[in-house]
């Protein structure tokens, strides 16, 4: 059986998306499967890498889609790998397709449009739609592998496990991962806290840290 | 007062609907810019953050998503057009949208009840977001109306609405769900 991991974020591997796919691919491996990661942005620069992406995409058994969520829904790479990949099928092959979103806020239902969009999109493409799987708090993981993103990661991972078990018997990610995923390795507060001093130290080190309310575009205005 | 239609469609599949808007704005008294994404170099975004802490409020990458995004931020009105693709936008909306975390501060805040990023602009806004579909598709419709609210909550206009036209009825029909969706969000005539 054949797994293929489609990361949607533009930071590659060192990124949460591919943290979280990688870890669930290395799960599969470990029951057997030969399991692939690709890497959208880098791989569907050009026509030919696209044609090859969906091809291989097309051809496995399962697809795993994960992305960090931008304005509510998937980046702007997986639409296009999307809307390409709805246009290959129907050749009778229905892989499977499960999705997995992180986002910068600290609640996960900021993923829920994206991931309904990733429902419709199995649905209109004819792949058999597995669930999804939906972490806040992303940027806690910042792109670790998460085996070794201690109690960060324990949630994420117990998730993964339970749904990788799941996926290689060929049946739907269960809700237990689901609610594991949605637990998050850090507290809402804690995760606030951090994250509002951890931009302007960001700020800071490129020496902007008392321009971060700056508004260029509206130069005289509001 | 000025209002930006942003253009995702990748033929003439939004042309009724977008002249309704365009007529319907300038009626209202807007001076309307059309852009059509399709036709501009726009390159996705790096996810590098470099708007919030290196170049505050711009992006990093100099290129035709530069220019949308000061026509987005200096533009009293917002209408997002776009085909309906899996119940969300299409790629040359998408691609232009993913550039618009300029216009929030870093920052996490409170919006009913959820964490969101404050405005970095603060003038008034309106957002209205415009769907088509081949047909009527109810689960299509639900997503793409959550996506526009959803927008809503990020970007934060004074008002916003959203409407889905389809391309197997009749044209007049399309024009009267843009002119109705504008006067909703509190920008028609």
């Amino acid at each position: 059986m054949r797994a293929i991991l489609l990361v949607g974020s533009p930071r590659g591997e060192r990124s949460t998306s591919w943290s979280l796919g990688h870890y669930l691919m290395d799960q599969l491996r470990g029951r057997g499967w030969e399991a692939e990661e690709v890497h959208l942005h880098k791989a569907m620069g050009d026509p030919e890498g696209e044609a090859a992406t969906i091809e291989k995409a097309a051809a496995a058994d399962l697809i795993v889609l994960s992305f960090p969520t931008y304005v509510d829904s998937t980046p702007a790479a997986v639409v296009r790998a999307m809307e390409a990949l709805a246009g290959r099928m129907g050749d009778g092959r229905r892989p499977a397709l499960v999705a997995i979103a992180n986002c910068g806020f600290p609640e996960g239902f900021h993923n829920d449009t994206a991931l309904e969009i990733c429902r419709l999109f199995a649905r209109d493409a004819g792949l058999r739609w597995m669930g999804a799987l939906s972490l806040g708090g992303g940027p806690a993981i910042d792109g670790r592998p998460l085996a070794a993103s201690g109690g960060r990661g324990r949630n994420a991972r117990r998730s993964l496990e339970l749904a990788a078990g799941a996926l290689a018997n060929g049946e739907a990610v269960p809700e237990e991962a689901v609610k594991a995923m949605a637990k998050g390795g850090t507290p809402r507060w804690l995760y606030i806290l951090f994250g509002n001093m951890g931009w302007r130290k960001q700020a800071g080190r490129h020496g902007v840290a008392d321009r971060l309310e700056d508004r260029p575009l509206m130069k005289g205005r509001k | 007062m000025r209002a930006v239609i942003l253009d995702g469609s990748s033929g003439d599949e939004m042309v009724v609907p977008r002249g309704a808007a365009e007529s319907t704005l300038r009626e209202a008294g807007y001076e309307v810019e059309t852009v059509r994404l399709r036709d501009l170099n726009i390159a996705d975004c790096l996810g590098c953050f470099g708007c919030w802490v290196r170049t505050p409020g711009q992006c990093v990458v100099q290129d035709d998503g530069a220019k949308v995004a000061g026509s987005f931020a200096t533009s009293e009105v917002v209408v997002m057009m776009t085909p309906v693709v899996f119940g969300g936008y299409s790629y040359h909306l998408k691609k232009a949208l993913d550039r618009s975390i300029s216009f929030a501060l870093p920052f996490f805040k409170r919006v009913h009840g959820e964490v969101h990023h404050p405005r970095r602009y603060s003038s008034d806004q309106w957002l209205v977001g415009i769907g088509l579909l081949p047909r009527r598709d109810e689960a299509a419709q639900k997503v793409f109306s959550e996506l526009v609210r959803r927008n809503s909550l990020n970007f934060q206009p004074v008002g916003w609405s959203a409407a889905l036209v389809f391309a197997d009825e009749a044209p007049q029909l399309s024009s009267i769900a843009v002119k109705e969706a504008l006067v909703k969000a509190g920008v028609g005539p």
